[in-house]
């Protein structure tokens, strides 16, 4: 370890490491411009100078790039230091006048008057940011790979550039360049004619963008970040890396892989969710034509704080807030032809409470519902939209909407209001659909996989619906939230509440207890056709292989899982060489009822 | 007798090479007899053996009867020698698990047709080019356009007969039998380690060669053989009362085709109609 | 009541068929079971045997009555969709429908064996199907195709 002091302090750094790395670690802040964690240093802006006092040739050098070593005594606030940052920041100042970055340390520093001339007396161009600090460049050639762009020209002419200022082909457009400029000098567009787009935050809805190493979601399990391999520079291109430079944890592992992990169990719980339908079939709405027209769970969003505006409630298509907002209930719901024929069930209480959020955001904002029902069947919730309707947080207005178009920058719902029999046009800033409730994409290969039956819209079905809602009919398999149905929030975590428990009475017991009355294989006449699989409803049939003592397969025969069996026969009637009976309701047993009844 | 000599010289060497090659333990395949009335099958075990095979217009029998068996699959690795209408029983096989694609090397044989005259097996056959066999030996041959009309017409000419008509040519024609269970024995779909009849406790056919087990024989032959049978015909080739199964066969294929536009043996990827369902399969005459 | 259901029965030296029914024992079972506590007498002609499943029936049992020396053969589940394994009935409706068709080619009359979906709630469907099946078997007269086959008259 190497002993050095800074300001009087003294502080153990590792060999190699520069005198800012150890200032840091005393948690001094030493100005920077050129320098970033993940790209080697040069020290080119000069703004992080230090003092050297003792200890090594004394004089001014650049922090981020000087070697800590062992007995140095540095000085971070010297005059001499303060003295050459201020000559500094005039320096870039006169050639940069358009960086705020500049105008600010210059302030902070002190500086009203430049004796330098400004370089934009000749350019005339008053906005020029770039300090020519060459951070982009070394990025785009020591991280990432590519080359792409280079200091061209010489003296006043020189710049950061692409040879023969064309946009560059072996340019990825990553954007890495305008991310680490310290003064907001680049825009990619200007390098690569195919700027990488940005990504989608899927859990915003796409409202705003994400990067590709990212946490999915605030309070994600675990919470940590992923890399979305699709978008990753390092993984399309070998290039970057530059997270791994920078975890302190060492944490980046980009040769994992994803991984198969197979797990026996003894009880499986399907709570995989919902999604909400595409409204943009119904072209009357106007959803994806017009962007103030959002889903309910786009709005969601929009108030949420953790969301793409902070919690600031703002009309995608001009960043005004919203002064009149109309809330579509039953998108998709509840309509027998293109659409779906049940309740979403939520859609009523959330729409009242997105009425109540939309009053918090917009004081001053009218709010209106259309409805068909108000189905607010649960504790308490009746007198929460009754609540919304009495406090005129909003207009709530029977009837359907048949139309929303644009005027102007305004929406305009038309609509019929049934209960004056009158038709109503609302000038809106925006409109929320409350679009239909659909299972998860996938369902039907996990219902597949699991042997469960699904109804006609994919949710999946349960044993009986009045006495055994939580269970399937393929035992060991619960169902719990909108996986069986549209279910608000109470009813889901009863009905995994309940799956739980029946998950735990399966298991805690070392023994399970079946009714008697299942199929037994007679191992040696089955012919192993397994035309009884197909039949089984169950999934209770599988192969086994019958061995000699020297572990030859003889025979793959079926073998009929006893916790899995519910003892419906079917297996028994297909099998043709009579190699399957069911306990209690064997063949020689019926053939006794058909003798006795015939005597 | 005629022998299709191109067919049969490539089929002689491509079993000798395989034979050679190790490929193969046995190759099945045809073989004539001097003076045989029609060509019998012939295992080849030898590739200097390979030169007795033969392909002509009477290779009647349907080698898959002996892929179930044990002893031919002790043999090792099995070259068989399949004609279209074969290749389905084949793809019946694989479809039960009876035999894996692995282990056989499907040799296949254009074929316009056995017997002179033609046999009605193939005056209806679709497969005269087997589809997916590991090679084929001889050319491609013309596929004729089939009248679909004429696929089931024996089934056909007894159902235009009253109900007891029916009866009286069915109850005539079993009759007749004697039990020697020839269908099942030369049938490459009733490979049953344990056939139904053999099964005492508790006893589900009577065994006596009387009606009253004729009758419950055949249809519970004729019942197993629903949505598998692919019509090679050999049941009624093979029985020695000269009873007609093979429209028994042909009506149930019939119904498959007509309810559930099925037909057995297209592809070992095929689900059997009795091991899966639609909820608006037909259902007339339920009560 | 009592009085009532013997004026009911019907002349002891009348012909009676004997009727083997197999009914799945979640809904046909039940729903004959509603019948009785409901006190909807239904003719007696009817023997019961219970199975878990339409499923579970193998159409060679059809034949087995009849060799028994049965006049007609009801199996009877669950409504489609309403099995209580799913889908039992599914598969018992294909077998069962190819199996008549079979009999009928045979020349073994199909009006001889019925097929019915009955569930637990519909003991008057129950009722009333079992009188008309015993009316039409009744008029049909004893099976006699297959009696004659077991008495050995039209052996070889």
């Amino acid at each position: 370890m190497i002993t050095l002091t800074i300001d009087g302090q003294q502080v153990e750094v590792e060999p190699g490491k520069t005198i800012l790395d150890a200032a840091k670690s005393l948690g001094k802040v030493i100005p920077t411009l050129c320098y970033h964690p993940a790209v080697p240093a040069a020290g080119a802006c000069r703004i992080c100078v230090v003092e050297v006092v003792a200890g090594d040739r004394p004089g001014l050098v650049p922090a981020c790039a000087y070697p800590a070593k062992e007995g140095m005594d540095i000085q971070t606030q010297s005059d001499r230091v303060m003295q050459s940052r201020r000559m500094t920041l005039q320096l870039l100042l006169a050639r940069s006048p358009g960086a705020e970055v500049i105008q600010d340390m210059a302030r902070d520093h002190g500086i009203t008057e430049n004796p330098f001339p400004e370089r934009a007396k000749q350019t005339g161009d008053k906005s020029e940011k770039c300090i020519m600090c060459g951070l982009c460049v070394r990025l785009c050639q020591q991280i990432i790979g590519a080359s792409a762009i280079c200091f061209d020209g010489r003296g006043p002419d020189r710049k950061v550039s692409t040879p023969y200022n064309n946009q560059s082909d072996v340019c990825l457009g990553c954007g890495a360049c305008a991310f680490v400029c310290p003064t907001g000098a680049i825009d990619p567009a200007d390098y690569s004619p195919s700027p990488i787009e940005k990504i989608p935050n899927e859990f915003n809805c796409g409202l705003d963008s994400r990067t590709p190493i990212h946490i999915p979601f605030p309070q994600a399990v675990p919470n940590k970040p992923l890399i979305d391999r699709d978008n990753c520079i390092r993984f399309k291109t070998g290039g970057c890396g530059a997270c791994e430079t920078i975890c302190p944890a060492g944490a980046i592992n980009y040769d994992m892989e994803d991984e198969f992990v197979e797990e026996e169990v003894g009880a499986i719980i399907a709570a995989t969710g919902y999604e909400i339908m595409d409204p943009s079939i119904y072209e009357e709405y106007g959803y994806g034509r017009y962007p103030d027209v959002v889903t309910s769970l786009e709005f969601e969003r929009m108030v949420s704080a953790s969301g793409p505006t902070n919690g600031e409630l703002t009309r995608p298509s001009n960043g005004e807030p919203p002064k009149t907002i109309v809330f579509l209930q039953c998108i998709g719901s509840r309509r027998e032809v293109n659409g779906k024929p049940y309740c979403s069930n939520i859609c009523c209480m959330y729409t009242a409470k997105h009425a109540i959020l939309y009053k918090h955001k917009v004081h001053d904002g009218q709010a209106f519902v259309f409805f068909m029902d108000v189905r607010a069947a649960g504790k308490n919730y009746d007198q929460f939209v009754r609540r919304v309707v009495k406090e005129q947080i909003a207009t709530y207005v029977r009837g359907r909407v048949s139309k929303v178009f644009a005027r102007g920058d305004k929406l305009i719902v038309r609509g019929a209001d049934t209960l004056s029999g009158t038709q109503v046009e609302i000038a809106a800033d925006m409109v929320v659909l409350a679009a239909a409730l659909v299972p998860s994409s996938g369902i039907r290969e996990l219902s597949q996989k699991l042997r469960v039956g699904f109804d006609e819209h994919g949710f999946l079905l349960e044993a009986h619906p009045k006495l055994r809602p939580v269970d399937t009919n393929t035992a060991g398999v619960f169902l719990a939230g909108c996986c069986h149905s549209p279910k608000d929030i109470p009813e889901s975590v009863a009905q995994a509440g309940a799956a739980a428990s029946k998950a735990l009475g399966l298991v805690c017991h070392t023994r399970l207890s079946r009714e008697p009355t299942i199929g037994i294989v007679d191992e040696s006449s089955c012919n192993g056709c397994f035309e009884c699989e197909g039949v089984c409803a169950y999934g209770a049939i599988s192969a086994k292989e019958l061995k000699d003592k020297k572990g030859n397969t003889l025979a793959t025969v079926a073998n009929i899982n006893q916790g899995l069996c519910q003892g419906c026969g079917a297996c028994a009637a297909t099998c043709r060489s009579k190699s399957i009976e069911v306990q209690g309701y064997r063949d020689d047993q019926l053939f006794a009822a058909i003798n006795a009844i015939n005597r | 007798m005629n022998v299709n000599s191109t067919v049969t010289e490539s089929l002689q060497s491509a079993a000798a090479t395989l034979l050679s090659e190790g490929k193969v333990g046995v190759v099945i395949g045809y073989g004539r007899d001097a003076g045989a009335s029609i060509s019998h099958p012939m295992f080849i075990r030898k590739p200097e053996d390979a030169e007795r095979l033969v392909f002509d217009d009477c290779c009647f029998g349907n080698l898959a009867v002996y892929l179930p068996r044990d002893k031919v699959r002790s043999m090792g690795k099995i070259g068989i020698v399949v004609k279209g209408c074969d290749l389905r029983a084949i793809n019946v096989l694989l479809r039960e698990h009876v035999v894996k694609r692995d282990d056989l090397v499907l040799i296949g044989v254009p074929c316009t047709g056995q017997g002179d005259p033609l046999l009605h097996k193939c005056s209806v056959c679709e497969q005269h080019n087997p589809e997916g066999c590991d090679m084929v030996v001889g050319d491609p041959v013309e596929q004729p356009a089939i009248d679909a009309t004429q696929r089931y017409k024996d089934a056909a000419s007894l159902d235009d007969k009253s109900l007891e008509e029916r009866w009286a040519f069915w109850s005539g024609q079993l009759s007749k039998c004697i039990r020697c269970y020839a269908c099942r024995n030369v049938c490459p779909l009733c490979y049953c380690k344990r056939c139904i009849t053999e099964k005492t406790i508790p006893q589900w056919i009577d065994t006596s060669a009387h009606l009253r087990g004729n009758v419950a024989w055949n249809v519970a032959r004729a019942f197993h053989l629903t949505g598998r049978c692919v019509g090679c015909g050999e049941c009624e080739r093979a029985c020695p009362m000269d009873i007609p199964l093979g429209a028994i066969n042909q009506k149930m294929a019939q119904l498959m085709d007509e309810w559930y536009g099925f037909h057995s043996g297209l592809s070992p990827d095929e689900k059997a109609p009795f091991t899966t369902f639609k909820v608006d399969d037909p259902e007339t005459g339920i009560l | 009541m009592i009085q009532k259901a013997k004026n009911e029965t019907t002349d002891p030296s009348e012909w009676q068929p004997r009727i083997v029914a197999f009914l799945c024992n979640w809904c046909s079972y039940a729903g004959a079971d509603l019948a009785g506590m409901s006190r909807l007498a239904y003719p007696a002609a009817i023997k019961i045997v219970r199975v878990p499943c339409s499923g579970r029936v193998d159409p060679m049992f059809v034949i087995k009555s009849f060799e028994q020396g049965a006049d007609l053969v009801l199996v009877s589940g669950c409504h489609p969709g309403d099995c209580h394994y799913t889908s039992g009935n599914y598969h018992a409706r294909r077998k069962l429908l190819a199996f008549r068709e079979l009999m009928t080619f045979f020349g073994i009359d199909p009006r001889r064996f019925k097929i019915s979906w009955v569930s637990a709630a519909e003991g008057a469907k129950w009722s009333n199907l079992v009188k008309e099946i015993t009316d039409e078997v009744k008029a049909l007269g004893p099976f006699e195709t297959y009696s004659e086959i077991l008495t050995g008259e039209t052996g070889p």
